[in-house]
């Protein structure tokens, strides 16, 4: 009885003890640097899609309303153009991709048209999918280990694939053109997308292109119910 | 010179991937990229060594038909000890490896080396068959990541190799994985096949 039974069952509950005793030592010590670092990314995120330069300034954050039962979440900016005031909305939406969620932040002026997206927490392949977050450098390993060149880039704060949805019209479908690559696109290249009110595709990785289009457009018809229960009268561009 | 031959063991002889032939999903998977090698590489040794240690230190009091999940346990936990770290200290590494850090628990060197090395031997060369072990799959595995990232991606730890040249996409998806280890694995055999003749 207490060979077979009560020792194994002692000895298991003792080690699972001493487990998760150290793991919530553990998880105390990271979890302020964990959130810190969420936080952060998030207000990056708000920064990169809303930068100073554009003129807007946040006036409510997190502004919630329930929109079909859900709660939903979106803040507001706002720039003074001569003697008008013009608003911009920011949110947060999320789409699976090819593999797990990918979480963004989408701004967009009054008439929905993209003024930027920032990409928050993404799973996707390396090398493939995750290349979303791909910076744009002319850079390559021999002038950076030689330390030629390249060294005076600007600092990006938003990958190529993220700067293309910029000026994308919202209340139109997304399309996605296979065009190669963003980074090294030609002016050309950059009018067609924008005539054609598309993104082109990662090479290799259209579903995780396909995702987060789809999540701006599941993001877009939330914020349009939302400003629309906001204030019934005003009239929000739809198509 | 026992400790010596049991880090050249797990680097060549008895290499957990190359020749024993365990742990090829983490392989196959992270070996996009020479940064995603070495730090899998990291993360897998340390919970491969911790775990030998603490294993062979108590493998007297462990009543042998409750090995298993007594041995999970402690993986388990210094695998979480692993990925929070990470992702506080990391997050770059943390976003890159995504769930091949979590599924470190159930990597087959890991378990493997507990179970037959571990379980039978002193605390010392525990230690050092999960050195040895370790640096085994590091070599296999920067080896892959090598030849896949400046094929596959045209960059070397993320720089751009040649400016201008289209890499093959296909070194970069999982068929890539797989002829570049036959490769190799060829290339293993054929040196140990002239040390043998």
């Amino acid at each position: 009885m207490f060979r077979t039974i009560l020792k194994p069952a002692l000895i298991l509950s003792i080690i699972a003890f001493l487990a998760s005793f150290t793991l919530s030592h553990i998880n105390r010590i990271t979890r302020p640097e964990i959130e810190k670092r969420l936080q952060m990314k998030k207000d990056e995120a708000y920064a990169a899609v809303l930068p100073s330069h554009s003129g807007y300034v946040i006036i409510e954050k997190g502004k919630k309303a329930l929109v079909d039962g859900r709660e939903f979440q979106y803040t507001i900016a706002e720039k003074t153009e001569g003697d008008k005031k013009i608003k911009a909305y920011a949110f947060e939406t999320m789409k699976s991709g090819y593999s797990g969620v990918i979480r963004s932040i989408v701004a967009v002026d009054e008439n929905m048209k993209l003024l930027g997206i920032s990409i928050i927490q993404q799973s996707e392949t390396p090398g493939l999918g995750a290349r979303a977050k791909e910076m744009a450098s002319t850079g390559t390993f021999f002038s950076h280990f030689f330390g030629s060149g390249s060294q005076n880039e600007p600092v990006k704060t938003q990958s190529w694939f993220e700067e293309q949805f910029t000026g994308i019209d919202c209340t139109k479908k997304i399309g996605i053109l296979k065009k190669g690559e963003f980074a090294t696109a030609d002016e050309n290249l950059k009018k067609e997308l924008i005539e054609k009110n598309s993104v082109s595709a990662i090479t290799g990785a259209t579903i995780t292109t396909k995702a987060v289009i789809d999540g701006i457009a599941e993001g877009i018809e939330l914020l349009k119910k939302a400003l629309e229960a906001e204030n019934p009268q005003a009239e929000v561009k739809t198509q | 010179m026992k400790y010596l031959q049991l880090i050249i063991n797990g680097i060549w002889h008895r290499n957990p991937v190359l020749i024993i032939g365990i742990g090829l999903c983490p392989t196959l998977a992270v070996t996009t990229s020479v940064s995603n090698a070495l730090w899998m590489t990291l993360a897998a040794t340390f919970v491969l060594v911790s775990s030998n240690i603490l294993v062979s230190s108590i493998k007297n009091i462990v009543p042998s038909h409750i090995r298993i999940p007594i041995f999970i346990t402690i993986i388990a936990a210094f695998v979480i000890v692993v990925e929070l770290t990470l992702k506080a200290f990391q997050p770059e590494v943390d976003k890159a490896l995504g769930i091949f850090i979590p599924l470190i628990v159930v990597n087959c060197i890991i378990l493997g080396r507990a179970e037959e090395f571990a379980q039978k031997n002193t605390i010392i060369s525990s230690l050092f068959d999960g050195i040895g072990m370790g640096l085994g799959l590091g070599f296999a595995l920067i080896l892959l990541a090598l030849f896949r990232e400046v094929l596959g991606a045209n960059k070397l730890l993320g720089y751009t190799l040649f400016p201008g040249m289209e890499p093959s996409l296909m070194m970069i998806m999982a068929p890539g994985a797989f002829f570049t280890l036959a490769f190799i694995l060829w290339a293993m055999n054929a040196i140990k096949y002239r040390q043998n003749k």
